[in-house]
């Protein structure tokens, strides 16, 4: 039945919990504000973007305020049709779940209070054998170790009952951050509108139920700003995690940059270094080193033995399972997730909601480009056909030779030369799978090359030319995945590799997406009538439903 | 006092009594005119009987014994307009058993309130009546209980429209062998098919997709093949030929004849069609006539179904309706909405009634996905369906586009069609790298040929590959250069293997040496759809015929004064009188007496009419008597080893000797199956009246 009041709206409700968002229609843009309170965008193609309402996202808007009532009002404001039923339930089910479990201070202070208005849930509850060693009884539901705090909300979340944590948090070690309006190069620096607001949205009113939470943000859209913004709100001892070294080298760099701390206040927790100071950045690397297999992680002391007030978590996608372990225990301290997309490729998003925080702040890529915040980034895909001398070995490879004889395709190699001269004011990534293959490329492009062997003094040396303009193109291999930072990249040649997984093809693209005056263009070169089609058509896919625009080509002389 | 009836329906009431066998004609006579003196002259005493019922006397009195069951039958004659007295059963089935039923009409008929003809079974009330009842004993509110005004709070979409069932085909079109051996789905497939059909199937319910599939086999737009289905799309073409209602009204009648347990094995046939098209009539003419905005009970609703099916006419070979089924497939369906007690007419069914199609349904997105807005015309979604990929159901479906879906469709279109009806139908532009790989795919498809013989075709790239192949030569019995190979057929499937492990995959499939000419329409696409009978409009008066209040007075009963009247007159009979009372009395309660004189002039039959336990040469006498007379049913109590006693009503056949035994042979009612029983196990047996003026061969459901 369509809705009286909104015979055009642009949602379109479907009874698989997605809705689709007909983003021509002039209410777009107001139901698109309306649904990212409650809904993770899944796909963002040119027409219509899919957002999905999941448990996490409900619980998300319920932490932030949100009743069903106000999304069932906004949802219905904006449908094209009537509701299906089944939606309108699983939202006020849902929703009616978080709240009914709070998690406040009791008298002793070894202990918080888990209260629970439902008295059949409390019930449920004691039956879990799971459960029952952290809970003791008390007045208004349990009581719990400080200790377990974390593997309690951890637990519960597992049974679809979100824990609202309005335990206080402790004070670190106070530390005055504060930015500066010029970086050290002297160029301006004022944190952008969306990054404030990213940043407070964490922070809050600094009580008891604010100070932890994810917030989402595009590649490229400067979540590391956001990190600083926070940490001078916070004004305390603060811990980064990151994914590698070269991120962790990115994060003091940008402190150093933007920040008045000086170099001796800032430690590095790396393989290379150990230094412990008020501003610490380290590796998830090395928080999960462990001499054996079984044995303790030594390093999650640095989370225990010093006066933490606030901790990052860079990229927290990517963190590893066993830092949630310790991430458990830690749940006085505040806490901040930074990510350009909440899926996890382990299924473990509950763990970030639960022991991280909920998400507290997003906004669409989309709408930062239109800003000029990120870069327009085109895609091309280049068709090149196999030459003859390879069609016999291809036709009697197996299935991971003929990958790698369509993959090392030598024509590529002179189309890789010729893109790079057609972009000859452009700064040029070119990344590959094959050693063999990308050294071939570097030494005919005269340019350095980066693989998981080069040191990390050489690949800071290489970063920092390229940063400077000294070099113009770098060629790198998978190493290039993660939060390697290179601001002036204008122009990626991807020439081998396999669509790895949505993370990788989103940290690939993010390396061009820094905000420029020109367009960024993303080239894929892939062998035809062979297998590498077959994952070039995700890539595309991938990349197509994120709106990026995307165009394929032969190849010719 | 109420008008004269017209001449003509006089005339035919005298016809019908005239035409009687002269053994009821007489006792009929006997009954309301007294003692009839020689000679007999049958015109004559037809018109003293019409003349007895002009009389305002006889009016008043006759209507004035019209109890509630009266009531009820009357007002269903009326409904139905001259029914059969098999269309009255099926409106009134859950009011009475067939056997009561079949009481109650008999002493309508006797007591000559109702009456039909030698030559059609139809129910007509008697002329000089028919106005005083309408006027003061008619109730609609017997027949229908009031409505409750209902305002539902949701309205849940409807499971059986043709953009679910095009969407199916599409989902169908995904696996190969969908069907265990018993026709039901196997679990992968049911699961698959509930996470792409989310909202169909409630609590794991697979009813719905059986309705699906049967549905769509029944109306030949699938068939069979094998274990899974093959699209008929010469048929789908034609069925979207006919109106976006008419096709609905269509889909939900052949569910409605549907299984929701299983795949039924079907063959389509013009007289099923023909059946279809009956029930998909009686479904449309029901849903014009139910009111929107109050809900009513399962037997109303049933009751309205019976009343809306269309005349079957001459159609000797069509069922009517079962409107427990429909109304259960309807609710089922979601076409009817509420409780399983109370129903209504589910708002959201209007949203499918809407005329106006799409002429650019399709939003195409750069990730292959498009986005299909409904409503379109079913020959494009069967297009779509051949085509795409469907990814999600819902409002708006979701399919993709995919390599493997364009070679499913390539089978049936040409690369220009494609291409050309994806553009048209696209309310955007189709995007580059969408044109692109489109033409990549077709050159994928066209590269590759296989012929049965078999003659192998490739292009260019492939043939570099395959030439090259040190094991593909043990397999060519020809090479004739440029790519095409005549190839050894009895080792087909290894040297197709081959082909995909070099990279041909998926290989097309073998073309026949002759290509099927598409002008060769197979035997069902020359069954047309037949036409719907015309949809009865709904109406204020039939809004308020559903759902007008019940009279405050209630609904009619006998008047007791008449009978009490009756009842002390039998009680001042003279003596010579007495040993008939007993059979007076029953005749007085059964309201066949009108006026006291009655009693007096009346003649008792002496023939004995049951038999029970031992009378074994009473109830044969019996059996014989009902043989003779043609017309007579008999009752009966069957002895079971069980020790159960089984109750039948037949209508006697044949008595059959066997041995010192008999064996009474007969057909049940009401569905006239065959019966044989020994006399011996017969415990008790009754003879009854067929019908006063419908013989036992005309007593059918035809009209």
């Amino acid at each position: 039945m369509a809705n009286p009041h909104s015979e055009i709206g642009p949602l379109i409700v479907q009874g698989d919990n997605s809705i689709l968002l007909d983003v021509h229609n002039p209410n777009a843009e107001e139901a698109r504000a309306d649904l990212g309170l409650f809904a993770e965008l899944e796909k963002s193609p040119e027409h219509m973007h899919t957002y999905r309402i999941t448990p996490l996202s409900l619980w998300n808007a319920a932490s932030a305020g949100y009743t069903a009532e106000d999304i069932t009002d906004r949802i219905r404001r904006w449908s094209r049709f009537s509701v299906p039923d089944n939606v309108d339930y699983f939202i006020s089910d849902t929703i009616s779940r978080f709240g009914k479990l709070v998690l406040k201070p009791s008298n002793d202070p070894n202990t918080l209070e888990l209260h629970i208005s439902d008295p059949l849930i409390q019930a449920e509850l004691q039956e879990y054998s799971r459960l029952k060693k952290y809970l003791t009884p008390s007045e208004h539901g349990f009581l719990i170790d400080l200790v377990n705090r974390g593997t309690i909300k951890s637990e519960l979340i597992k049974l679809s009952y979100p824990v609202k944590d309005e335990a206080p948090l402790k004070d670190g070690a106070p530390l005055e951050i504060n930015l500066l309006s010029h970086t050290r190069d002297g160029y301006d620096f004022t944190v952008r509108g969306y990054q404030d607001e990213a940043a407070r949205a964490f922070y809050g009113n600094g009580q008891p139920g604010s100070g932890f939470g994810t917030i989402v943000l595009p590649c490229g859209s400067g979540k590391t700003i956001v990190g600083l913004k926070a940490m001078a709100l916070a004004a305390t001892y603060t811990l980064i995690l990151a994914p590698n070294t070269a991120a962790v080298h990115q994060w003091i760099d940008e402190i150093i940059d933007k920040t008045a701390l000086s170099r001796d206040q800032i430690g590095e927790y790396t393989g290379d270094k150990k230094e412990i100071r008020p501003v610490t950045v380290g590796t998830y690397q090395i928080l999960t080193w462990r001499p054996d297999k079984e044995g303790e992680f030594p390093h999650f002391n640095i989370f225990r033995n010093h006066p933490w007030g606030l901790i990052v978590y860079d990229e927290v996608h990517l963190l590893p399972a066993p830092v949630f372990r310790v991430t458990a225990e830690i749940q006085a301290i505040r806490r901040l997730g930074l990510t350009a997309t909440l899926v996890r490729e382990d299924g473990r998003e509950d763990e970030v909601f639960s022991l991280v925080g909920p998400k507290k702040y997003d906004v669409p890529w989309k709408e930062l480009e239109s800003k000029g915040w990120i870069a327009e980034a085109i895609c091309h895909e280049i068709r090149v056909a196999l030459p003859q001398k390879s069609a016999v070995p291809y036709a009697t490879a197996d299935k991971r030779g003929k990958y790698r004889i369509a993959a090392e395709n030598p024509v590529k190699d002179e189309i890789t030369l010729q893109l790079v001269q057609n972009h000859h004011e452009d700064h040029i990534l070119v990344i590959g799978q094959y050693i063999k293959q990308l050294t071939k490329v570097a030494e005919a492009l005269g340019a350095p090359l980066i693989t998981g062997k080069t040191p990390n003094k050489k690949r800071e040396e290489i970063y920092e030319a390229f940063r400077r303009g000294e070099e113009r193109v770098i060629v790198v291999s998978k190493v290039a995945n993660f939060a390697i930072d290179l601001p002036d990249a204008s122009v990626a040649i991807q020439i081998s590799g396999t669509f790895g997984s949505r993370q990788e093809e989103a940290q690939r693209l993010g390396r061009i997406l820094r905000p420029k005056e020109t367009n960024s263009y993303f080239y894929t070169i892939v062998t035809q009538h062979t297998v590498e089609e077959q994952f070039a058509m995700n890539r595309q896919k991938f990349l197509t439903e994120q709106g990026y625009k995307y165009h394929i080509d032969f190849w010719s002389d | 006092m109420a008008e004269a009836p017209a001449r003509e329906h006089i005339e035919q009431w005298k016809r019908c009594l005239l035409d009687l066998p002269d053994e009821l004609f007489f006792s009929i006579m006997r009954t309301y005119l007294g003692e009839l003196k020689t000679p007999f002259h049958k015109p004559r005493l037809a018109d003293r009987i019409i003349h007895l019922f002009s009389k305002e006397d006889t009016i008043q009195r006759t209507i004035a014994l019209i109890d509630e069951h009266d009531t009820l039958i009357l007002t269903a004659i009326e409904l139905l307009d001259r029914p059969t007295p098999q269309q009255l059963l099926r409106l009134l089935h859950d009011s009475y058993d067939y056997f009561s039923f079949h009481n109650h009409l008999m002493n309508l008929q006797e007591r000559l309130l109702i009456y039909s003809c030698s030559d059609s079974p139809l129910l007509h009330i008697n002329p000089f009546l028919h106005q005083p009842i309408r006027e003061t004993v008619l109730s609609p509110a017997a027949l229908f209980p009031p409505a409750t005004p209902v305002k539902p709070k949701t309205s849940p979409p409807i499971s059986v429209t043709e953009e679910i069932c095009w969407s199916f085909i599409a989902a169908l079109h995904s696996y190969n062998d969908p069907l265990k051996a018993d026709g039901t789905l196997k679990k992968r497939i049911s699961e698959g098919l509930q996470s792409i059909f989310t909202s169909l199937s409630e609590n794991n319910d697979l009813g719905i997709y059986y309705l699906l599939i049967n549905a769509l086999l029944k109306l030949g737009i699938l068939q069979r093949h094998r274990a899974g289905f093959a699209l008929d799309y010469q048929r789908g073409t034609a069925f979207g030929q006919k109106s976006r209602l008419e096709r609905l009204f269509f889909l939900w009648a052949a569910a409605c004849t549907s299984s929701d347990q299983a795949v039924e094995d079907f063959s389509l046939s013009s007289l099923a069609l023909q059946r279809l098209a009956h029930i998909a009539g009686s479904i449309s003419r029901f849903y014009g006539m139910l009111p929107s905005g109050y809900s009513f009970d399962q037997s109303s609703l049933m009751r309205m179904l019976v009343a809306a099916e269309p005349p079957l006419g001459d159609k000797a070979a069509i069922d009517p309706i079962d409107p427990k089924r429909i109304i259960y497939t309807l609710s089922k369906i979601g076409v009817l909405g509420g409780s399983s007690k109370m129903l209504h007419r589910n708002p959201s069914a209007a949203d499918l009634f809407h005329d106006q199609e799409e002429t650019q349904p399709l939003l195409l997105h750069p990730d292959f996905t498009i986005t299909v807005k409904p409503p379109l015309p079913f020959e494009t979604g069967l297009f779509i369906s051949e085509v795409l990929e469907l990814k999600a159901f819902a409002a708006y479906p979701q399919f993709e586009l995919t390599r493997e879906s364009y070679l499913h469709g390539r089978r049936r279109f040409d690369f220009e069609t494609i291409r050309e009806r994806i553009t048209q139908m696209s309310a955007t532009t189709l995007p580059q790298n969408i044109r692109f790989s489109l033409e990549s795919w077709e050159s994928h498809y066209s590269s590759v040929v296989m012929i049965e013989g078999i003659t192998l075709s490739l292009a260019g790239h492939w043939d570099q590959m395959v030439r090259s192949h040190p094991d593909f030569f043990t397999y060519i019995l020809k090479d004739f250069g440029n790519g095409i190979y005549v190839m050894d057929a009895s080792h087909r499937r290894r040297w197709q293997n081959l082909l995909e492990e070099i990279g041909i995959t998926p290989l097309p499939a073998v073309e026949g040496r002759n290509r099927p000419s598409s002008s060769a329409a197979s035997t069902a696409n020359e069954i047309a759809f037949p036409d719907l009978p015309e949809q009865v409009p709904s109406s204020e008066e039939a809004v308020k015929r559903f759902t007008s209040p019940a009279p405050s007075a209630g609904v009619k009963t006998a008047d007791e004064r008449v009978l009490n009247e009756l009842r002390s007159e039998l009680d001042r009979l003279p003596p010579n009188k007495s040993k008939d009372r007993k059979e007076l009395e029953a005749q007085i309660e059964k309201k066949l007496f009108l006026f006291p004189s009655q009693l007096h002039n009346s003649q008792i039959s002496p023939a004995v009419n049951e038999a029970r336990g031992m009378n074994y040469s009473g109830k044969v006498r019996i059996i014989q008597q009902a043989l003779q007379s043609e017309w007579d049913l008999l009752e009966l109590v069957e002895r079971t080893s069980s020790g159960k006693p089984l109750r039948h009503l037949i209508r006697p056949k044949e008595l059959q000797k066997s041995g010192n035994e008999l064996l009474l042979i007969g057909e049940k009612l009401p569905d006239n199956s065959e019966l044989q029983v020994w006399v011996q196990k017969i415990g008790y047996i009754k003879k009854w009246k067929s019908s006063l003026f419908v013989q036992p061969k005309d007593y059918s459901t035809r009209e």
